[in-house]
């Protein structure tokens, strides 16, 4: 476990000698900004905002701190949001299955249809080693419409376009698993 | 059968409530500024977020509400204030000189010999009249005595609010910022229906008080019934209070008719009048402002009323539904999200 997550972990508390740590990395507020923001700009949710925009994002993401093992959400929960990892890596597993459907790392987001929808998660997401990342909701997302609605619309044709695209891939493969079947049956 | 835990858990959860309850009750004052503020952010909470939608940044849209709150409050003190207190004073002048002292006796007298199979023989109308209307009277110099304090609260509570209104959504991140991981998403998610449900309750209850209010008034002012404006604002204050009000408004007004003719003539009219706004309320405007959700059951709206009278008298009987209501929302939004949630873990 590496020493700045402990430091920053909220269940984790700070100890003292560390406290001087955490007053000097104020210091360095705008470059720890300035990273969430080349982070943010990164990933395609938020192609195409400009830096204020971005900050008015930033503002509204919650971040938080799991620790290697520990479960961000389960499959079954209800889904409120998506998660952007900001650190760490994050194990996407089907419980049902007892298997890993896929690895992700910083930068790369999951959870992204409970945006949309209020069904119950489709598999959980477990923190591979000590892992940072925003939580990105769907009241805040509402929020973002009704209070900024342009950048709040760019997001949500942003998600719409990743969906769309996951939607046709989903699609081909359906049509090519089936166009698969058919010759086999008439194989037989 | 209850388990050990669950009983423990059920006492833990009912210390928790008599402590909240006995801390409110100890910093009355406190709570009631920031509950003031909480019900003003609430409601103007969607004006300042459509102002901010159009480019203005939170912190002047939060103060350009706050300076519009004071304007709107200096206004109605400012105009209607005076004519209030104009009008309970010319009240308590016909009680004391005006034609009621003539007409009264001969009003009791009939009804004493009416209900003289039931044994009555004095009523005191005149006695009891004047104690009411100089009780008023009474309550109405008190709160110009206590106008110091009054514009304390005041400027306490618009403080209060204007913080609200542009920190408000830092305020629950921090407060979501300190939960456990592992109950995350399911405080935000209760945190936000709770939000949202309460704003559209008291956005609600406050609109529809004020729709009754003006309808009352109208109402009153097309009858030629003196003091309009007064029965319109007992009208709307006492909508507050679910069956009980509406009656209560009825009568004031009735008494006042009674005390300016010196008959019942206009009586019946009154009855009439409050009975069609009733409907009204019920069949239109109740529906289009109130979540039906919220709606309390009867038994636990006289209960709620009594605790609220015997602990903070009238004022307690006032806000006792609508702080039920609250509890309602938050209790109810609570018990679903824990539901959703409770295969977690």
């Amino acid at each position: 476990m590496s020493e700045e997550f402990e430091s920053r972990n909220p269940q984790a508390g700070t100890p003292p000698h560390e406290e001087a740590t955490f007053l000097w990395s104020n210091f360095f507020q705008r470059d720890r900004e300035k990273d969430i923001l080349t982070l943010l700009r990164g990933i395609p949710i938020f192609e195409g905002l400009g830096r204020s925009q971005l900050r008015a994002v930033e503002r509204i993401l919650h971040r938080r701190k799991y620790h290697a093992g520990e479960y961000i959400f389960r499959e079954g929960d209800p889904g409120l949001g998506m998660y952007i990892i900001e650190k760490g890596e994050v194990s996407i597993v089907s419980e049902s299955r007892s298997s890993e459907i896929s690895r992700l790392g910083k930068g790369e987001f999951f959870g992204e249809m409970s945006m949309f929808n209020d069904r119950p998660r489709t598999a959980s997401a477990l923190a591979y080693e000590d892992t940072k990342v925003f939580g990105f909701f769907q009241p805040d997302l509402l929020s973002l419409l009704e209070t900024r609605p342009s950048i709040g619309t760019k997001v949500v044709m942003m998600l719409s376009r990743i969906l769309a695209e996951r939607l046709y891939k989903a699609g081909q493969e359906n049509a090519r698993l089936r166009s698969e079947l058919f010759m086999r049956d008439n194989a037989r | 059968m209850m388990t050990n835990t669950k009983l423990l858990i059920v006492l833990l959860l009912l210390l928790l409530a008599a402590f909240a309850a006995l801390t409110v009750y100890s910093i009355g004052a406190i709570v009631a500024i920031f509950l003031v503020a909480m019900l003003s952010s609430f409601v103007i909470s969607p004006v300042v977020d459509w102002l901010e939608s159009r480019s203005m940044p939170r912190a002047l849209a939060s103060s350009i509400m706050l300076l519009l709150s004071l304007a709107a409050f200096m206004v109605v003190a400012y105009f209607l204030a005076p004519f209030v207190y104009e009008q309970v004073f010319a009240l308590q002048e016909r009680v004391s000189f005006g034609e009621m002292r003539r007409s009264i006796p001969s009003m009791e007298r009939e009804i004493v010999n009416t209900l003289s199979f039931l044994g009555v023989k004095q009523l005191h109308f005149t006695t009891k009249i004047e104690d009411f209307v100089g009780g008023l009277f009474d309550n109405v110099l008190n709160i110009a005595s206590g106008v110091v304090g009054l514009v304390i609260f005041v400027v306490m509570t618009l403080i209060s609010t204007f913080f609200l209104l542009k920190d408000g959504r830092k305020l629950k991140k921090a407060m979501i910022e300190i939960v456990p991981n592992q109950f995350f998403e399911m405080s935000l998610s209760i945190l936000h229906k709770i939000d949202w449900s309460l704003g559209a309750y008291l956005r609600g209850i406050l609109l529809d008080a004020s729709v009754i209010g003006v309808v009352t008034t109208l109402s009153m002012w097309l009858l030629d019934i003196p003091n309009f404006v007064l029965i319109g604002l007992v009208a709307m204050v006492a909508n507050l209070v679910p069956y009980l009000g509406p009656p209560t408004a009825a009568l004031v007004a009735s008494s006042i008719s009674v005390i300016t003719l010196g008959d019942f003539s206009q009586v019946p009219l009154i009855l009439v009048t409050f009975t069609l706004i009733r409907l009204l309320d019920d069949s239109i405007v109740q529906p289009l402002t109130i979540s039906q959700s919220v709606k309390l059951h009867p038994l636990t709206i006289i209960f709620t009323i009594l605790i609220g009278g015997q602990l903070f008298g009238i004022l307690g009987m006032l806000f006792a539904v609508p702080i039920a209501g609250v509890v309602k929302v938050v209790a109810s939004e609570l018990y679903f999200g824990l539901k959703r949630y409770r295969a977690m873990y």
